[in-house]
């Protein structure tokens, strides 16, 4: 077998740790264990071992092979131990996965390592209403982005006092935001002091906006208006504003976006704009518990959105709106090729409107419900889009019961004869819905399981 | 229009151009010589590994093409094998192997992916002693360097 075909096969090995036993077998094999292209893109569990020869090792390995992709398991119990890691010498790193990490973890890496392309950040503890935007503005060359906080947030917040959080000021260590010290305040609706770094942030973003897509974007005043109906009256916000220089849009580059758990209330308007401006530049999009950014109130522009996943996205604030409203929203979405709703679990009075949305996109090809406790909804969305002829591709997934009933394995065979008796009926071949149905088993703990299904449609792999 | 191939034991296969052509070496033959009745030989691949090479790309005729891209990384796949490949690779590790040569001359990718994600699992998890059993690996280090490439590997040995 040639050295060329061992090789493709140790690249399938994946496991550093295996392909280092492989390597200790015979001289052939070390030798072509030791080919930098298979320490290009590295998956390493964080644990005594690693951090016991990382500096003599790992990261002199590492380095030597231009290292470009790099998934570290394992908890990261503080930014101390990321530090000690000294990431920011891989300067090819294009992808960083990381899980089981503090906040001020993420913050700090976002700030040391400008040149990542993907960042995934999984499990990230804390459940804060503030989530800090700003050392994100340093990856400007970011393609994807995936943060995945492990609580939902403190709903408890009030927003009748100011909250300021103190953090170490050398969370962000690197670029010109240094200037923060760290230091991140909301501030309190109608307060005159509402010109926190948050505020400002979010409007040079906007202002920034006309650069290559401007058409698609508010225009500043419009951006400022809007602010200003929601809750500035009487504040200097826009003479602050007026005092930075606009700056380049975050994350210029940023096509796909996740967003888990990563939240703040809608009133703060920070965090508001920031994520209402990235969600309106990418072209994929994953929402869980992510500041209630459908909502129409928020303006945000879906014209470029390709592909949304929502998952329960029937938050308390939508009972706030409207159908007409709900519907609208999605109306907008002219884009949009696929849609997946994980646990869809909305009244029949959104659920109907919004579906109609949907149907009537010309470009959209691909509806994916997933439900782990609800099969009332799954059919009410069936019965709608067959009543309406839709013709793209359903595909449904329900939680199988392990035939404990077996009421989800009823439900599929019941629904295939269902659709496939409307297509029979169905005089125009191309006319006929593309229908399949999906067991699945999650996990037991339904927060968890809901986690795995958003990381699958990140993952493209549901 | 079927295709005619010929194995390196002299065994000849009429095989739809379809399944033939899932077989990159093939579809560039077939492309350079022209439509032709004469079949193809195939001097690398004796008939036992070829009649499994056809079952596989027949099974997979409908399949997209996965075009070959030397960017292309592995690890960008997923380690799960369909349960109908799964199947398809529980042969002799000798048959195994002469599958991936054959999926690597023929040219058929997504064989060649199967056929060694099929091989890393089997190592994955497993001690170098264990390894080297397995494959029938001979040991041939001298003792130094064997204690110099044990403190090397030493993190990964670690549980």
């Amino acid at each position: 077998m040639s050295d060329e075909v061992l090789l493709w096969i140790l690249a399938f090995v994946q496991c550093h740790k295996s392909i280092c036993r492989i390597s200790s077998t015979c001289r052939r094999l070390w030798r072509i264990a030791q080919d930098p292209q298979l320490w290009r893109h590295v998956t390493l569990t964080h644990d005594n071992s690693l951090r016991l020869h990382w500096d003599t090792i790992i990261q002199p390995r590492l380095l030597k092979s231009n290292i470009c992709e790099l998934n570290l398991l394992g908890e990261i119990s503080s930014p101390v131990v990321i530090d000690a890691l000294k990431l920011e010498l891989f300067t090819s790193l294009q992808v960083l996965r990381l899980e089981d990490i503090q906040t001020y973890t993420v913050y700090r890496l976002a700030g040391k390592l400008p040149w990542l392309r993907i960042f995934e950040a999984r499990r990230i503890k804390g459940n804060s209403d503030i989530w800090d935007w700003r050392p994100f503005r340093n990856l400007t060359m970011l393609e994807e982005l995936l943060l995945w906080r492990n609580e939902k947030p403190m709903q408890t917040f009030s927003l009748s006092q100011d909250i300021s959080l103190e953090v170490p000021d050398d969370i962000y260590p690197m670029g010109e935001e240094h200037i923060w010290g760290g230091f991140v305040q909301l501030s309190s609706p109608g307060s005159s002091d509402s010109g926190s770094g948050s505020d400002s942030d979010d409007n040079n973003n906007n202002d920034s906006d006309g650069d290559g897509d401007g058409d698609t974007h508010s225009s500043p005043d419009d951006i400022m208006s809007e602010y200003s109906s929601q809750s500035l009256q009487g504040s200097e916000h826009s003479s602050l504003s007026a005092k930075r220089s606009p700056r380049s849009p975050m994350m210029p580059r940023l096509n796909r976006l996740a967003l888990i758990n990563i939240v703040s209330p809608s009133t703060h308007r920070g965090t508001d704009g920031v994520m209402r401006d990235l969600v309106s530049r990418v072209s994929t999009y994953i929402h869980w518990n992510s500041l209630n950014i459908l909502f129409p109130i928020v303006k945000t522009q879906y014209e470029k959105l390709e592909h949304l996943t929502l998952v329960e996205a029937c938050e308390p604030a939508w009972r706030e709106g409207s159908w007409q409203e709900h519907a609208a929203v999605f109306q907008r979405m002219g884009c949009l090729e696929s849609i997946t709703m994980i646990n869809p679990n909305m009244n029949r009075r959104f659920l109907i409107p919004i579906l109609d949305a949907l149907l009537s996109l010309a470009r959209l090809r691909h509806i994916r419900l997933i439900s782990t406790d609800d099969l009332e909804t799954v059919n009410a969305a069936l019965a709608h889009i067959l009543e309406r002829r839709w013709s793209g591709r359903l595909l449904i997934s329900i939680q199988d019961d392990f035939g404990a009933d077996g009421a989800s394995r009823e439900w599929r065979a019941k629904a295939i004869d269902r659709v496939n008796e409307a297509n029979r009926r169905e005089e125009q071949p191309d006319r006929r819905l593309d229908f399949d149905v999906r067991l699945f088993r999650t996990n037991r703990d339904d927060d968890a399981g809901l986690k795995i299904l958003c990381l699958k449609a990140w993952q493209q792999t549901l | 229009m079927p295709v005619v191939l010929t194995s390196s034991d002299s065994e000849t296969f009429t095989v739809d151009k379809e399944v033939a052509e899932r077989s990159i070496l093939i579809k560039n033959m077939i492309e350079d010589v022209g439509e032709s009745d004469s079949p193809i030989p195939l001097p690398n691949v004796s008939s036992a590994v070829l009649k499994k090479v056809i079952e596989f790309c027949d099974h997979h005729r409908n399949d997209p093409i996965q075009v070959q891209d030397e960017t292309d990384d592995p690890r960008k796949r997923s380690n799960d094998i369909e349960e109908w490949d799964m199947k398809f690779m529980q042969v002799d590790q000798e048959m195994l192997f002469e599958i991936i040569l054959a999926a690597n001359y023929l040219d058929i990718k997504t064989l060649l992916d199967v056929g060694c994600t099929t091989v890393a699992n089997l190592i994955k998890g497993k001690t170098p002693e264990e390894i080297r059993k397995l494959f029938n690996i001979v040991n041939d280090f001298t003792p130094e360097e064997e204690a110099q490439i044990k403190k090397e590997n030493e993190w990964a040995e670690d549980r």
